[in-house]
């Protein structure tokens, strides 16, 4: 892992396009902005590992038979 | 125990377009290309499959049958990303389905969005809604 050290309101650059400024140093945080093009996401790491998890959990290998979706539904109503 | 059906009986037909997703799903980034089998036999849900390998696939179904106004909660900007504009047909959930309907769940917090003309998709994450990751489908 690459280890800088920067200063209130220094920036980083990640390839040609994503800048990263810190804006606030706080006790116990600090504050970040970010400057990336519209295609690229970002996520707090944490929920995208929540995500992460949620599909690698969804992976259907076994799809339950016609009547088990038939009655999902059936009970379905658009709220 | 409910009957279950091996996913390999759901083989994409011929005309099933591959749609690209750059960035593959969310942790399964080795998976770039996928097919949405629609098959009467799963309708109103579909299998996402990925061509890669036969072991991913996914359950999704549009999450307008169940929350009707999903498609606002999408950003515009999240739309313009893959060159749409905001459309019903345009999204998915995936899914999960649990021992009974109650306890079946859609991921409506990291939906799909896919272009059909350019045949490229994503899944992103719903940051500011209040939205689910296992959101009850009845």
């Amino acid at each position: 892992m690459l280890v800088v050290t920067r200063k209130k309101d220094e920036k980083l650059i990640i390839g040609n396009e994503i800048e990263i400024q810190v804006l606030r140093i706080g006790r116990d945080n600090v504050r970040l902005g970010i400057k990336a093009p519209a295609h690229i996401s970002i996520y707090r790491y944490e929920i995208y590992e929540a995500i992460k998890s949620e599909n690698l959990n969804a992976v259907a290998s076994q799809i339950p038979d016609k009547e088990t979706l038939d009655k999902i539904s059936k009970s379905m109503k658009a709220e | 125990m409910r009957a279950v059906r091996s996913n390999d009986q759901f083989e994409p037909k011929t005309k099933d377009a591959v749609i690209h997703f750059p960035e593959g799903l969310i942790g399964l980034a080795e998976c770039k290309d996928f097919v949405l089998i629609e098959d009467p036999n799963l309708a109103p849900f579909r299998l996402l499959k990925c061509v890669d390998s036969t072991q991913i696939a996914f359950l999704v179904l549009q999450p307008t049958t169940v929350i009707a106004n999903f498609y606002e909660y999408v950003p515009l900007r999240e739309w313009e990303s893959i060159g749409i504009g905001p459309t019903k047909e345009s999204a998915f959930v995936i899914v999960m389905i649990g021992p009974t309907p109650e306890t079946s769940t859609g991921n409506f917090q990291a939906p799909l969005l896919v272009n059909y003309e350019k045949l490229i998709g994503k899944q992103l994450i719903l940051t500011d809604a209040a939205l689910s990751r296992r959101h009850p489908l009845v």
